[in-house]
């Protein structure tokens, strides 16, 4: 039962901020992921958290005790690195052994201990290999059971599938997805991969820039993000600037309510919350192109003025290249300085 | 096309094959030959009379198995001087930022780049004055100066190209500073470490120059008896039994870097 709260943590490399002070309370059993581009400062807080890092300030509380200043070996965190960090001159029993001969265990105890560790992982015959003899994916599993041997109170995974190709990617996130759940682990998972994220988290922290743009359940985030950036950044995303003039903006024909004071805004509308009717009068939008997807199609369309519509439409939608329609939005959300200040849900 | 390029480079192959059986193989062939030769005269192919006459004789001598002592106390003495002033001194390279760092591993690449013979010399003029001329301390000093470069560059690459990450996996499972180093930089890096010890071992036992300038009279090790014996002995043979007598160790040391090389460098070279 183990919590991880972070108190206006922050960390600056010399002038430059890598992390600007954020706070941040994750509860007992939850899989959190940390999601944002390259020099986000993702991986800078998850390796403060794991003793990698120093903090300029701020609090690392795991269950209530702070080790922002513990060294990581003494703290009570496992990492799962991204090149999985395996001890290339060991077994793979000699890898997920190695902590627990440190703490002093007997070797009947280790014995059992990597045992169970291995079959947790599916990788009960292979106590004996090398890590060179084992695939990708084999290592990073043992690179997860080196860390859940130990029972750590808290879980830390750096981009642990990065190199890994999708499907096997998918497998294995699964399966930690899985193991987590049922040991109940506290997790922090640091992804670029938006799908990773949506797929596996309980909450997601968005982050960019070294600051948090936004904290929420997967489906808070892709439906109601908050930042102009979280908008872009999750998903595939319309981002239209238009004027808006009481209460409502159009963008060509397409009329989208804002009931907020006149002046420019930002709207973003997801291509699936659009759909398309065939326009007569030749108004509206050209579709450019249709991609098929199996069991959707992502059309690009085109307004006269040459502002671009992503489209998404289930296969079974007659929608024809070339041709011109009217587009409806069903949702959207208004942007005004950088927050989202409205958002329109479908009826 | 293609049949008359793969013909031109079998050509060019047994070129090579020639050139290496002449100045390679011929020379070290007739070494061998002497060696074991009682009796060879003009214009016979072969020696006449075959034994292990001077084998015995040589083996006999005293300044032999004397000479053979000293080299071997001395190339041991110097690679382990080596090692303790020169492996922590790599990992400090290797790990550690300090002022002065490139300077300092640039020092030990520009001691090298002058003429050796006269850079000897020059240390030997100057051991005079520390009464270092013709001691077994003189002879290990030189042979130290001569082994830094090879004891630091290669075990500083070493240590560099063990990755952050495994060494902060083995932090991050509780190992102390210390532990880490024992358990997995020093195991990492051990096969080039290996690789450099014996290099430094197989040098100093067959360095002459240095051996020679600071060492005589005194200091006689293994090469510098042989080439006594070739310069100064009538009888070919001596000479002869002595260098096939001086291939034992380089083989001995050829075969260990093998075994202790092999199969753990093969697998990581594989990606472990």
């Amino acid at each position: 039962m183990s919590t991880l709260e972070l108190e206006n943590l922050g960390k600056k490399f010399g002038a430059v901020v890598a992390l600007e002070p954020l706070s941040l309370r994750i509860s007992d059993g939850e899989l959190i992921c940390l999601l944002g581009p390259s020099g986000s400062g993702k991986s800078t807080l998850l390796r403060i958290i794991g003793g990698f890092e120093m903090p300029t300030g701020g609090k690392v509380l795991i269950d209530g005790a702070d080790v922002a200043r513990t060294p990581p070996e003494k703290r009570p965190t496992a990492m799962v690195f991204q090149s999985h960090a395996l001890w290339s001159h060991m077994t793979v029993e000699g890898n997920i052994g190695f902590g627990l001969k440190l703490r002093g265990l007997k070797k009947a105890e280790i014995a059992a201990k990597v045992d169970a560790a291995l079959r947790l992982v599916g990788l009960a015959d292979y106590g004996k290999r090398h890590p060179a003899q084992l695939s990708g994916g084999q290592r990073q599993r043992v690179a997860i059971a080196r860390c859940l041997v130990l029972e750590p109170k808290i879980l830390l995974m750096d981009e642990p599938f990065a190199s890994l190709d999708q499907h096997l990617r998918d497998r294995l996130r699964e399966e930690v997805r899985q193991i987590q759940k049922k040991l109940g682990i506290t997790t922090v998972f640091v992804t670029h991969g938006q799908d990773e994220a949506l797929s596996i988290a309980d909450r997601i922290v968005v982050m960019s820039m070294g600051r948090i743009e936004q904290v929420g359940t997967p489906a808070e985030i892709y439906t109601y993000p908050q930042t102009p950036f979280v908008a872009g950044f999750i998903g595939d995303m319309n981002m239209l600037k238009a004027v808006v003039t009481s209460g409502a903006a159009r963008v060509g024909d397409v009329q989208l309510d804002a009931p907020v004071p006149d002046g420019e805004a930002l709207f973003a509308v997801r291509p699936e919350d659009v759909t398309l009717t065939p326009s007569l009068n030749g108004e509206g939008v050209r579709v450019r192109r249709i991609v098929n997807y199996g069991p959707v199609l992502k059309i690009e369309a085109e307004m006269p003025d040459g502002t671009l519509w992503k489209v998404q439409t289930l296969k079974d939608v007659p929608v024809t290249e070339g041709a011109c329609y009217h587009p409806i939005v069903s949702r959207h959300i208004v942007f005004r300085e950088d927050r989202a200040v409205h958002r329109v849900d479908p009826v | 096309m293609i049949a008359l390029s793969s013909r031109r480079f079998e050509v060019f192959g047994y070129g090579i094959l020639l050139f290496l059986i002449f100045f390679i193989v011929l020379p070290v062939l007739t070494v061998f030959l002497w060696a074991f030769a009682e009796q060879w005269f003009y214009p016979a192919v072969l020696p006449t009379k075959w034994g292990f006459r001077f084998w015995s004789l040589v083996l006999a001598r005293p300044d032999v198995w004397a000479a053979f002592v000293t080299s071997m106390e001395l190339s041991l003495t110097v690679t382990a001087l080596s090692a303790v002033i020169c492996l922590p001194a790599a990992y400090a390279f290797s790990r550690l930022d300090f002022p002065g760092k490139s300077a300092f591993m640039m020092s030990f690449l520009m001691a090298n780049a002058f003429p050796r013979f006269a850079l000897i010399v020059s240390i030997a003029v100057l051991f005079l004055s520390f009464d270092l001329i013709g001691t077994f301390t003189g002879v290990v000093v030189i042979q130290l100066l001569n082994t830094l470069l090879l004891m630091i560059w290669l075990p500083t690459a070493a240590f560099r190209a063990v990755s952050r990450e495994m060494e902060e996996a083995a932090r991050d499972v509780g190992a102390s500073a210390w532990q880490v180093f024992r358990y997995v930089t020093l195991p990492q890096a051990f096969p080039t470490i290996a690789a450099a010890l014996l290099m430094t071992f197989v040098w100093t036992f067959y360095e002459t120059e240095g051996a020679w300038l600071v060492g005589a009279p005194r200091i006689r090790t293994m090469p510098l008896l042989m080439m006594q014996m070739i310069n100064n002995q009538l009888v070919v043979q001596y000479g002869a039994v002595l260098s096939v007598m001086l291939w034992v160790p380089s083989l001995v040391a050829i075969l260990m870097a093998r075994r202790i090389i092999g199969g753990d460098a093969f697998a990581r070279g594989l990606g472990g």
